[in-house]
């Protein structure tokens, strides 16, 4: 854990995965594997818009808040050089870059470890904590994995909402490995019991496009994306995010091939699930026709584009999407494990099952 | 762009799948039109891609089985109107319904009438032929048309068909000159009804942008004969409802022999060949059929289809608009008609 800031000042800690939520890597096969492992800083490729987005979330405000970010990631620390060297080239410094012990891990034959995700990354989510008078957190990761189960219980366990047994209980479920286990209720026993660390929000980075249904047992701090102009916009909505930086998150996505059309339905798709609300897409709207240029063209003509896309719905007025007071995390493994094994019978998307 | 007629399918879900898979699988953007609310929460369940999906609302969904004349009656708001309404005013559109037949044939002949022309729309569907079995290379199919839209078609009529018919197999497989015949109960004109005697005279008195082989008998449409064949509606539907019989008696056959273990060993010698077949008999796999004489592409998907027969509808309504086959099949029309 860092040392506390002693200020009086909230600190922003954005906390990031690396693969499939910042870079866009694909590690499906052993093939791609060994591409990833073998491939230089240079032919590392970012999610359209991450690395635009991370730069505003941590570009200097008049508030004057300090503003950090750590990576957590499950690639091995023999990628360390690499990774560093790529996150160098986008201009982005972290806190703390944790990476995984595969190696170490196997030369101990723990192999239950290797296969821990849960474990592990709480682990680290913990130890590399930034301590001050107060943290608001901000966490980014991915449905590849199951980040949003341990995002969720991380900040389940800081709150001191989930702790003692119940806590062994789901790790044993995520199939966490002993040590793992073991040092992890070590840690969370010397915990205050609620801390000054709030996670504020969970983004998911629909990288598998899995059913959003699937993040419904984690409530509405868990917000699945399918795109970083969208994670944009539901920052920009809870005022993290100015309409500047929003504008030029969408000119990055727009250099990336993304289309006013694409966008437009980006935007429908948030309202439709209740994470935009019709004050925050009206305020969006009005800042992009004062634009000169958006995607090369007028800003008017894609505040138009998404008006006429909003004008189509039935609705405007949603209901947000509902908190969940007490997530029940082990019907969340359970319900985690047995899409996981969907998605292996299906040989790709899950749900989405071949009729024969 | 795609609109995809969702609320008016026989089931919503059917549909609605088929475009969340698109959405993921193809190069493609969606406009799904039904019932918002609905599609929207239906959608959250579905693996579906959601920058590619956009969900336009419509108050009214036509049961499939209700009367044309109230179907009419429902007037501009439902969802059939509303997307055939998105489509005209776009130029690299193509819609896909499910939905009630009879209303979408008249509304999109009033809405969307193909430029400068008087021909009548017919509906083409693909029949696969042998020939998929015997050359990996050949297209293993072949296009019958017009399979329900108009019953009582003229000789006029048949001709034009056979002219959008050529276009459209050319368009869609690359084959520069597609073979036509009319449809008949054996290949002597004295025993043909009058209109396919006087839509023969027309064909044979064609220009050279396709191959007129004259008349053929139905067989001959799946022993890959043609690759047009056209009759009228009425004929042209009787068929193709014969041919998915067909196709549906060879899986409750397959079905069947696993009851019996002496038919289950029998089965499971054959078993790559029954699975080619079955394969090649599924309709799933030849996806829906598009109205040719349309200025915009509409692809009519089956009552009975499941999700793989939509999928295979929106693939063939997205290469419609990829060749602008369209634009093809109306160019090939005579500007004052055939003969």
């Amino acid at each position: 854990m860092s040392a506390p800031d002693e200020s009086s000042t909230t600190t922003r800690h954005y906390r990031w995965d690396l693969d499939k939520t910042y870079l866009r890597t694909d590690f499906d096969t052993t093939r791609d594997l060994v591409r990833t492992f073998l491939q230089s800083a240079e032919d590392k490729r970012n999610v359209p818009g991450a690395r635009r987005l991370l730069q505003e979330l941590l570009a200097p405000s008049s508030d004057d808040e300090p503003r950090m970010v750590s990576f957590v990631s499950g690639s091995p620390r023999q990628m360390r050089r690499v990774l560093t060297e790529k996150l160098r080239l986008d201009g982005i410094e972290p806190h703390q870059f944790i990476l995984k012990p595969n190696l170490s891990n196997l030369l101990t034959l723990n192999f239950a470890a290797i296969r821990s995700q849960v474990g592990y990354k709480l682990e680290a989510l913990l130890t590399s904590r930034v301590l001050g008078a107060r943290v608001d957190e901000l966490l980014f990761g991915d449905d590849a994995e199951q980040d949003a189960l341990t995002y969720s219980l991380y900040a389940d366990v800081i709150a001191g909402i989930v702790r003692g047994a119940s806590l062994q209980w789901v790790l044993r479920e995520a199939e966490t490995d002993r040590r793992t286990l073991r040092r992890v209720m070590a840690l969370v026993e010397h915990l205050e019991p609620s801390s000054s660390t709030r996670v504020e929000r969970i983004f998911i980075h629909l990288a598998r496009r899995s059913p959003t249904t699937r993040f419904d047992a984690f409530g509405a701090r868990v917000v699945p994306t399918y795109n970083y102009f969208q994670t944009a916009l539901v920052l920009y909505a809870d005022r993290h995010l100015s309409s500047a930086s929003t504008l030029r998150v969408i000119q990055a996505m727009g250099a990336e091939g993304y289309t006013a059309s694409r966008l437009a339905n980006s935007v429908q798709d948030l309202v439709r699930r209740g994470f935009l609300g019709r004050t925050d897409v009206d305020r969006l709207i009005a800042a992009l026709g004062e634009r000169d240029l958006v995607l090369g063209r007028p800003g008017r003509e894609l505040a138009r584009r998404m008006s006429d896309v909003l004008a189509t719905m039935e609705s405007l007025d949603r209901p947000p999407a509902p908190r969940v007071e007490r997530i029940d995390y082990l019907a969340a493994c359970s319900d985690l494990g047995r899409y996981v094994r969907e998605r292996r019978a299906t040989g790709g998307i899950g749900l989405l099952r071949r009729r024969s | 762009m795609i609109v995809v007629d969702v609320g008016a399918a026989s089931q919503p879900s059917t549909a609605l799948e088929a475009a969340a898979q698109a959405s993921v699988e193809l190069d493609v953007d969606l406009t799904l039109v039904g019932d918002e609310s609905s599609i929207s929460a239906a959608l959250r369940g579905l693996a579906h891609d959601g920058e590619r999906v956009r969900v336009v609302h419509a108050p009214l969904v036509v049961d499939r089985n209700l009367p044309l004349d109230q179907a009419r009656a429902l007037g501009p708001l439902t969802s059939i109107d509303v997307a055939l309404t998105l489509l005209s005013a776009r130029s690299d559109a193509a819609m896909v319904s499910t939905g009630h037949a009879s209303l979408l044939f008249e509304r999109a002949a009033a809405l969307l009438p193909a430029p400068g022309t008087p021909a009548r729309p017919a509906l083409a569907a693909l029949v696969p032929t042998i020939g998929a079995l015997e050359d990996p290379g050949s297209p293993g199919f072949a296009v019958l048309l017009d399979i329900g839209l108009s019953a009582d078609a003229d000789a006029a009529d048949l001709a034009t068909w056979a002219r959008m018919g050529a276009a459209w197999f050319g368009a869609m497989t690359g084959e520069p000159l597609a073979r036509v015949a009319l449809l008949a109960h054996n290949r002597l004109l004295d025993a043909a009804p009058a209109r396919v005697r006087e839509a023969d005279a027309l064909l044979r008195d064609h220009d050279d942008a396709f191959a007129y082989v004259g008349l053929r008998r139905a067989d001959a449409l799946v022993g890959g004969e043609a690759d047009v064949v056209v009759t009228d509606g009425f004929t042209g539907n009787a068929l193709i409802r014969g041919l998915e019989g067909v196709a549906e008696g060879v899986e409750t056959l397959a079905a069947r022999a696993r009851t019996r273990w002496t038919w289950r060993v029998g089965m499971s010698m054959l078993s790559e060949g029954v699975a080619r077949l079955r394969e090649h008999a599924d309709w799933q796999n030849y996806g829906g059929a598009p109205i040719l004489g349309l200025r915009a592409p509409v692809v009519v998907s089956q009552s009975s289809s499941g999700v793989r027969g939509v999928y295979n509808a929106i693939r063939v309504a997205q290469a419609l608009l990829e060749r602008d086959a369209l634009a093809r099949v109306n160019a090939a029309l005579p500007v004052a008609g055939v003969g």
